[in-house]
């Protein structure tokens, strides 16, 4: 059974333009799906609109979406707070500012520890600022204490996006959504974003919808993938088939405009040639 | 940081060196004869060069630029012509009246200021941000002698809900032992509630005029600011994790804000001290530096002119002074060390 279901998703804006049209998908437990499209193409919209985040003036116009079995989404009325947790490209920004990392983690573990929607609550006493650091040192931060008392300007991209993770982490949620969160990163910050993505949803078993532009990084991620053109799904496929053998002509096009980037293995090595 | 406070205090101190020497020039640019007002009308020619000689207005501009930056250094802002005080003396013992309603003021501006912008900022687009646009507009375009004079004619003398504008308390009431010089934190500390009181209603309708005028500036920068920051990447991850509005709103949207809203403040505080504040305390009799400024005007008071925008521009310095380091405070990406 599949994790998360969408069926007909329709995103419009206030005038009527048409961003996404009759979008299906399905992630199963523990699997990477990723959405993959030229800017413009619908796929940031789409993953927004999922998590009740699309901005103002956007809505969606039609269409459902399930997860593990419960209906969250049903037309423009958002039914129920899926749970699923969102990074995001340019991860220092979407830290605030003002507060420092062990504050912004401090205050998701008191929300989540009074929400309780991690379904346990009453276990989990101990100290909120060991939890925050223990957290980031599961995401491979090797000074907890250092990063904990710093702002988000004062640490790399790589670095808040390990924090952001982190905290999506923190959440326990059953879905990841992750719209571009390699970009704009160096090659080798990527390939290890990747990896920590990679290796942390495996080991909660979590099911992600991986958002890229980057036909490398999505081959490299997911086992399945939606080719997106203008607001459609042209071709929804394991990767291999889609690699080997696209059935679409724009699928193709983009395989072509990837083939200048370095092949996904080797961007894995570490041994970018050329 | 004692690094970064001593070259702030150096800035200081140059930008008040430089208030120093520009006011003497600008004074100097002021049309009329400040020897001939003060000889009078009927004065002989003898009469006024002997003023002129009295007040050392008969040397040349190089003369009287020495011996003005002299007496500045010295802390001397020379003798009024029109009341033979010295002018120090006046504008010290006439700072706390304007300290009084320009603080006042200035609180009721930020605190109005604040709270319409963020309520603007939450129904962005929607009637209640509609509504105070109209505010804005008609606060911006409101003149202040204007609003002033209708205020005095029906909130004063046609309902009484204010007491008469004849100073910083009404008849009857002796003004309370000097230790602040704000009567009403002085009457309060020599518990006198009553006098603290009276000080208090005749205070609060200049000063809501002033603040209220005030205001349009950091509503429009609050609302603007505010948004920005609702609509941030930060603030759409903090709806991801579903924090409730309130703490959005505070930890995300106000604490974003307030940098641009402390730049404003100091502005706002040069309009409540020396714009506004100058024919609002003409209007309500009010003892301040301002009235005295426009009195001394009227009368080509050359020196008192000069005492008065010395007296402004150091407050104004000292103020944005303060507010740099409010900066470094409020948002950690402000690094005073660097780019000053």
């Amino acid at each position: 059974m599949s994790l998360l279901t969408v069926r007909g998703l329709s995103i419009q804006t206030r005038t009527g333009v048409s961003l996404v049209r009759d979008l299906s998908l399905d992630v199963g437990a523990g699997e990477v799906v990723g959405i993959v499209g030229e800017s413009g193409s619908g796929k940031t919209m789409t993953a927004l609109s999922l998590l009740g985040l699309l901005p103002d003036g956007v809505h969606v116009s039609a269409g459902e979406a399930e997860l593990e079995g419960r209906r969250f989404l049903d037309g423009p009325r958002m039914l129920a707070r899926p749970n699923a947790t969102m990074i995001f490209q340019n991860p220092t920004a979407a830290l605030n500012p003002t507060m420092r990392i062990g504050a912004q983690l401090v205050r998701l573990l008191r929300f989540l520890d009074r929400s309780g929607t991690d379904g346990s609550a009453g276990r989990r006493r101990g100290d909120v600022r060991e939890r925050a650091a223990a957290l980031v040192s599961s995401v491979g931060i090797a000074d907890p204490a250092a990063v904990l008392g710093r702002y988000p300007h004062q640490l790399s991209g790589g670095m808040n996006q390990r924090v952001m993770i982190a905290m999506a982490i923190a959440a326990r949620p059953s879905l990841l959504v992750a719209d571009e969160p390699t970009t704009g990163l160096d090659v080798t910050v990527q390939a290890q974003i990747l990896d920590l993505i990679r290796a942390t949803v495996a080991q909660h078993g979590i099911g992600v919808l991986f958002v890229s532009h980057d036909m490398g990084v999505i081959a490299q991620m997911c086992q399945r993938v939606a080719v997106m053109y203008d607001g459609e799904v042209r071709e929804f496929a394991a990767v291999d088939d889609i690699y080997h053998r696209p059935g679409d002509a724009y699928t193709r096009e983009l395989l072509a405009s990837a083939s200048d980037h370095p092949r996904p293995e080797e961007v894995a090595d570490g041994t970018r040639a050329g | 940081m004692l690094r970064t406070t001593g070259k702030r205090a150096g800035v200081a101190l140059v930008s008040i060196l430089g208030v120093a020497v520009l006011t003497f020039f600008i004074t100097q640019l002021l049309p009329g004869d400040p020897a001939r007002i003060a000889a009078g009308q009927y004065a002989s020619e003898e009469q006024v060069a002997d003023v002129r000689a009295k007040y050392g207005l008969d040397q040349s501009v190089p003369a009287q630029f020495a011996q003005y930056m002299g007496d500045f250094f010295r802390m001397d802002l020379g003798t009024s012509i029109r009341t033979d005080q010295p002018v120090r003396d006046e504008l010290t013992s006439r700072l706390p009246a304007t300290l009084e309603l320009g603080l006042t003021a200035l609180l009721i501006a930020v605190l109005l200021g604040v709270g319409l912008g963020v309520t603007a900022a939450v129904h962005r687009y929607r009637i209640g941000d509609r509504l105070v646009q109209v505010f804005v507009v008609l606060a911006s375009a409101t003149a202040v002698f204007w609003i002033a004079l209708v205020a005095i004619t029906t909130l004063v003398n046609g309902w009484g809900i204010f007491t008469s504008p004849t100073g910083r308390l009404p008849r009857g009431f002796a003004p309370p032992e000097h230790v602040t010089g704000l009567y009403v934190v002085d009457a309060l500390l020599a518990g006198d509630p009553a006098t603290a009181g009276a000080a208090l209603r005749t205070l609060l309708l200049p000063a809501l005029l002033l603040g209220v005028l005030a205001s349009p500036s950091i509503v429009k920068i609050v609302r603007s600011a505010t948004i920005r920051a609702l609509e941030s990447d930060f603030a759409r991850t903090s709806r991801s994790f579903g924090y409730p509005a309130r703490s959005i709103l505070f930890q995300d949207g106000l604490r974003n804000s307030l940098l641009p809203v402390i730049t404003n403040v100091g502005l706002v505080a040069g309009f409540v001290l020396a714009g506004g504040d100058v024919i609002i305390e003409q209007l309500f009799a009010w003892p301040g530096i301002g009235g005295y400024a426009y009195s001394s005007l009227q009368e080509n008071d050359l020196f008192a002119l000069r005492g008065y925008v010395i007296a402004i521009g150091v407050a104004y310095v000292l103020i944005n002074t303060v507010l740099e380091f409010v900066y470094g405070w409020v948002d950690p990406r402000v690094n005073l060390a660097e780019g000053s």
